[in-house]
C-alpha cells in the first residue's frame, strides 16, 4: 500500500508541470485510477487533488461506463491515436459537468502516455481546453471589425456629403456670389458666369455694383445694406445689367456669412434669373386683362340678347291676354294662335343660337379637324331645311362633288353650311333655286349661292358683326337673330378660312367658304415591296400622299420621330418579319401621341379570331389580302372621305 | 505511382472496414444515423495537386490532420469545404444551419468527426496490417486544400492516396476526401506490405 502511494507520489511529480497551465488535466490507469488532477482541474470542479486522485474516476464521474467513451477510451490504452472529445457533440465537457455555466466551449483531447518509470505500459491524459475566452475575443474582434468597417461606410459618406455641398454650390441652377465685408466680390460661380457674363476672373475684387442697371432706387440698396450688416437676411430683386449691356431679372436671397464667435465676416448672395418669370408674368397681365375687356363685351352682349328675349315673351304673352278676355270669332283665336306659335319658334331658335354662340364664344374655337366627305357634310347640312324649302316653292340642288375632300371639323362645318342655306332658303321665294357647289378656283371650297332677294351692298360689311345684331325678315316675314353669320365667320376663321358675300340686290346671293385643304397622309407598313407598290397604285384615285415603312421597327422609328403625328391613316401589314403588325398596333395604341391615328389592318389570315383580336387591340378596319381596290378604297374612305 | 487492380481492392477493403468502425463509433455517439463510404481512390504525387484537387479551386475547407510515425510515417487528412463540414455538424448535431462560417464550437466538432474517422482508418490499418504506429494529437485547420496539404511538410516527390468518403446523415450526403500522404519510400512499403497481405489471403 505504501509502495503504492509513493507511486502515485511519482506520478504526481511527473506531471505536475501541467499545475502551471491553464488547461484542465488528468491522467487514468489502465484501471480508470485517477493519477494526477491538475490545479485548473481543481479550480473548474471544486475536487481537490487529494480526494480523487488514487480514486477510481467513475466514482465522480459516472459517464465514463457509457459506450461512448469507454470504448474509444479503452482504444487508447490498447495504442490508437489519440482522440478528441468536443463539448457540442456530447453535450458537456466530457466527461465532467461544470458548475461553470459560462464556461461554454471546450474541447478534450485523450492520448496515452508511457510513464518515466516504465511500468506496465499506457497512462492515458485527458488534456481539457476551455476556449470559451478565444471566443469570446473572436466574436469581439469581429463585432470590433463590423464596427470598424461601418464607422468607415460612415465617414465617407460625410466626406460624400461636404463633396456634394460643394458640389451643390459649384453646379447650383442659381448664381452664388460671395463678398467680404466691403462688398469686394471674393468668389463666383459657373452659373453667375453664365447669367452675368462676367468670369470669375473678371468679377473677383470688384463691387456687385458692376451689375447695377440703375433701376433700383440708391435707398433700396441702402436698406439692403442695413440689413445685412445687421446680421440679417434681405430677399428682393433687382433689375440688372449684364457685361454685353443686356438686362436681367434677378432674385436674390443675400445672407451674411458668421464665424464661430457669431460675428460677419462674408455676404453670400444666392441669384436667380427671373427675367423669363417676369416675362411670363406679363403675359399673365396682359391675359387677365384681355379677360376683362371680353367680359365686359359679354356683358353688353347679354343686355343685348335679354332684351330680344323679352320681346316675343311680350307678344306671346299680349296673345294670352287677348284670349283671356275671351268673346273672340273663332276665325281670330286661330290667326292669334298660329301668331303666338310663330313668336315661340322664334324665341326657340333665338335660344339655341345663343346656346351654339355660347358653346363657341366660352371657350376659343379649337377645330378638331378630319378627313371628310364634303357631299356627306352638305347633306346633313341640308337635311332640316328641304321641308321648309319645299313648302316654299324653292329648290335646293346639291351639285358638290361627289368625291370631293375636307380637313375640318364636320360638327362646326356643318352649323356653317346649315347657316347658310337656312339664310338662303329665308330669302328665296317660290321658284327660286338654292345651290350648292365647290368652287371653280378653290377644290376645297363650298359655295353656297340662292336666286333669292340679294343684299344692298350697304350692309354687306356689317352682317358678320355679333354686335350690329342685323336681323331682316324673310320673304315669308320670317325673323332672324341675327347671330348666324357672325357665327358663320368666327367658326370659318378658327379654322384658318375666309367667308366671302357676292350678292346683287335684286338677283340673289352666293357664300363662298374656303377652307384650308392638305392632302392626307397615308402610311403604308408592309414588308413586302410588292405590296407597297399594289398599295400606292390603288391609292392613286383617292389623292392622298404616302409614306413607306418596311418593318415594324422603322415604323415606330419614323412615327415616334414626327412631330404632331401628321399621319392621318396606317395600313399596317400584321404578317411581318421581327415587329409583328400586331406589336406595332399595340404601341400605337398604347401611345397617347400616336393612339388617335387611325389604322386599317392588312391580313391574308381571315379567321374570326384574327378580326377579333385586330379590333380588340383598337384597329379600325382590315382588308383581306389579295388586295382589291374595290374593297379597300371605300373602307379607306370612310375613315379620311 | 499506379495501384494495381489487387492494391486497389485491398485498400479498399481496408477502408471500407476503417469508415465502418468510424460510423459505429459515431453511431454510438450521435442520435442521427450515419454511413459512410469509400466510393474512389487514387494515387498522385504532390506536384500534381494543383490539377488532382482542381474540384477544390480557391475554395475555403477545413481538415482535421493527424501525423504518424512508426512503420510508415505519413500524415493523414480528413478534408472537405467549408460549406459542406458545417452541413456535416448541422446534419450530426440535428441543429439548423446557421452562417457558413466555422466558430470554435463546430470546429471542435468536426475535428472530433475528423478524429473518429481517422482513428478508425488508421486503426484498421495497423490491425490488419500488423503495423506499429506513433500518432501525434489531432490538429485542424482552414484554409485552400492546397495549402492545407502543404503544411504537412511532404516533398514534391511525395505520394498521397486520395480516398473520396461519403458521409451520409439521415439520406443526406456531404463529401469529403481522406488523405494519406507518404513520402516515396514509405509509399511504396505500404503497397509492399498490402501486396503482402493479398498473398495471404490468396
Amino acid at each position: 500500500m505504501k509502495k503504492r502511494d509513493s507511486d502515485i507520489e511519482g506520478e504526481l511529480r511527473e506531471f505536475s508541470a501541467f499545475d502551471q497551465v491553464a488547461l484542465g488535466v488528468f491522467v487514468l490507469d489502465h484501471d480508470f485510477k485517477v493519477l494526477f488532477w491538475n490545479r485548473t482541474l481543481e479550480e473548474w470542479t471544486g475536487l481537490n487533488k487529494g480526494k480523487i486522485v488514487g480514486a477510481n474516476v467513475n466514482e465522480y464521474f459516472p459517464e465514463f461506463k457509457k459506450p461512448q467513451y469507454l470504448h474509444r477510451i479503452e482504444d487508447i490504452f490498447n495504442g490508437a491515436p489519440p482522440a478528441i472529445f468536443s463539448s457540442q457533440l456530447h453535450g458537456k465537457f466530457m466527461p465532467l459537468s461544470l458548475p461553470n455555466k459560462t464556461t461554454r466551449v471546450k474541447q478534450v483531447t485523450v492520448s496515452s502516455v508511457k510513464t518515466a518509470a516504465g511500468g506496465d505500459g499506457y497512462r492515458v491524459l485527458f488534456v481539457m481546453q476551455d476556449v470559451s475566452e478565444l471566443t469570446r475575443r473572436a466574436s469581439d474582434y469581429r463585432s470590433m471589425h463590423e464596427r470598424v468597417v461601418k464607422e468607415l461606410a460612415l465617414r465617407e459618406e460625410a466626406e460624400g456629403e461636404i463633396r456634394k455641398l460643394s458640389r451643390v454650390v459649384e453646379q447650383n441652377p442659381a448664381a452664388v456670389m460671395i463678398t467680404d465685408l466691403t462688398g469686394s466680390i471674393e468668389y463666383v460661380n459657373p452659373e453667375f458666369t453664365e447669367i452675368t457674363g462676367y468670369s470669375y476672373e473678371e468679377a473677383i475684387g470688384k463691387p456687385p455694383s458692376i451689375l447695377k442697371s440703375g433701376h433700383t432706387t440708391d435707398e433700396e440698396y441702402k436698406k439692403l445694406w442695413e440689413t445685412i450688416t445687421a446680421g440679417e437676411i434681405w430677399d428682393g430683386e433687382f433689375l440688372n445689367v449684364k457685361k454685353d449691356g443686356s438686362r436681367y431679372w434677378e432674385s436674390a436671397h443675400i445672407a451674411p456669412v458668421k464665424d464661430d464667435s457669431g460675428a460677419v465676416t462674408h455676404f453670400v448672395a444666392v441669384k436667380l434669373d427671373i427675367t423669363e418669370r417676369k416675362k411670363a408674368e406679363e403675359v399673365l397681365r396682359a391675359a387677365r386683362e384681355e379677360a376683362e375687356n371680353a367680359t365686359a363685351a359679354k356683358d353688353k352682349f347679354v343686355a343685348l340678347v335679354s332684351h330680344d328675349m323679352k320681346g316675343p315673351l311680350h307678344v306671346v304673352r299680349g296673345y294670352l291676354e287677348i284670349l283671356e278676355e275671351g268673346g273672340l270669332d273663332p276665325k281670330l283665336i286661330k290667326d292669334i294662335l298660329q301668331e303666338a306659335v310663330s313668336t315661340c319658334d322664334d324665341m326657340s331658335r333665338l335660344i339655341e343660337d345663343i346656346l351654339n354662340l355660347n358653346r363657341i364664344k366660352g371657350g376659343e374655337i379649337r377645330p378638331k379637324r378630319n378627313f371628310i366627305c364634303a357631299w356627306d357634310m352638305t347633306e346633313e347640312s341640308i337635311k332640316s331645311y328641304r321641308l321648309l324649302a319645299k313648302n316654299k316653292g324653292v329648290d335646293i340642288i346639291n351639285e358638290v362633288p361627289r368625291y370631293m375632300r375636307m380637313h375640318v371639323d364636320k360638327e362646326l362645318i356643318v352649323e356653317v353650311v346649315g347657316n347658310l342655306v337656312s339664310n338662303a332658303v329665308k330669302f328665296s321665294g317660290k321658284g327660286d333655286v338654292i345651290r350648292l357647289t365647290s368652287s371653280d378656283k378653290d377644290d376645297h371650297s363650298i359655295v353656297v349661292s340662292d336666286t333669292g332677294v340679294g343684299i344692298e351692298a350697304g350692309r354687306i360689311d356689317t352682317l358678320f358683326k355679333y354686335e350690329e345684331k342685323t336681323s331682316t325678315y324673310g320673304t315669308a316675314g320670317e325673323s332672324g337673330t341675327g347671330f348666324g353669320l357672325p357665327l358663320v365667320k368666327d367658326i370659318v376663321v378658327a379654322h384658318g378660312g375666309k367667308v366671302r358675300l357676292e350678292s346683287t340686290y335684286g338677283e340673289g346671293s352666293a357664300f363662298y367658304v374656303s377652307l384650308p385643304y392638305r392632302r392626307p397622309n397615308m402610311f403604308i407598313v408592309d414588308d413586302s415591296e410588292i405590296i407597297r407598290e399594289i398599295l400606292k397604285s390603288l391609292l392613286e384615285e383617292m389623292d392622298v400622299d404616302v409614306i413607306e415603312a418596311a418593318s415594324g421597327e422603322e415604323a415606330l422609328g419614323r412615327l415616334e420621330g414626327m412631330e404632331e403625328s401628321p399621319v392621318d391613316l396606317m395600313l399596317l401589314d400584321i404578317n411581318m418579319p421581327g415587329m409583328s403588325g400586331f406589336d406595332v398596333l399595340k404601341r400605337v395604341k398604347n401611345t397617347s401621341e400616336l393612339k388617335e391615328i387611325p389604322v386599317v389592318i392588312i391580313t391574308g389570315d381571315d379567321t374570326t379570331e384574327t378580326r377579333e383580336s385586330i379590333f380588340r387591340m383598337g384597329a379600325d378596319d382590315f382588308v383581306v389580302k389579295p388586295l382589291k381596290g374595290e374593297d379597300l378604297i371605300p373602307r379607306l374612305r370612310r375613315i379620311i372621305g | 505511382m499506379k495501384l494495381t487492380d489487387n492494391q486497389v481492392d485491398t485498400l479498399k477493403e481496408l477502408f471500407n472496414v476503417g469508415v465502418g468502425r468510424a460510423a459505429a463509433s459515431l453511431n454510438e455517439m450521435l442520435e442521427s444515423k450515419v454511413t459512410l463510404a469509400v466510393p474512389s481512390m487514387k494515387t498522385f504525387q504532390f506536384k500534381d495537386i494543383t490539377e488532382e484537387l482542381s474540384k477544390y479551386g480557391d475554395k475555403t475547407c477545413f481538415a482535421v490532420s493527424q501525423s504518424f510515425s512508426g512503420a510508415f510515417p505519413g500524415s493523414v487528412l480528413l478534408l472537405m469545404p467549408i460549406e459542406s463540414a458545417v452541413k456535416l455538424v448541422a446534419y450530426l448535431t440535428n441543429e439548423e444551419i446557421g452562417s457558413f462560417e466555422l466558430d470554435s464550437v463546430k470546429s471542435s466538432t468536426l475535428a472530433e468527426i475528423g478524429n473518429i474517422v481517422i482513428n478508425g482508418i488508421m486503426g484498421t490499418l495497423a490491425n490488419m496490417l500488423k503495423l506499429q504506429f506513433e500518432y501525434s494529437i489531432p490538429d485542424y485547420a482552414e484554409d485552400t486544400a492546397f495549402e492545407l496539404l502543404k503544411r504537412e511538410g511532404f516533398s514534391y516527390e511525395a505520394g498521397i492516396l486520395m480516398v473520396n468518403t461519403h458521409f451520409n446523415v439521415s439520406e443526406r450526403l456531404v463529401e469529403g476526401d481522406f488523405a494519406y500522404l507518404m513520402e516515396m519510400g514509405s509509399f511504396d512499403s505500404l503497397m509492399n506490405a498490402i501486396d503482402l497481405v493479398n498473398k495471404g489471403l490468396e
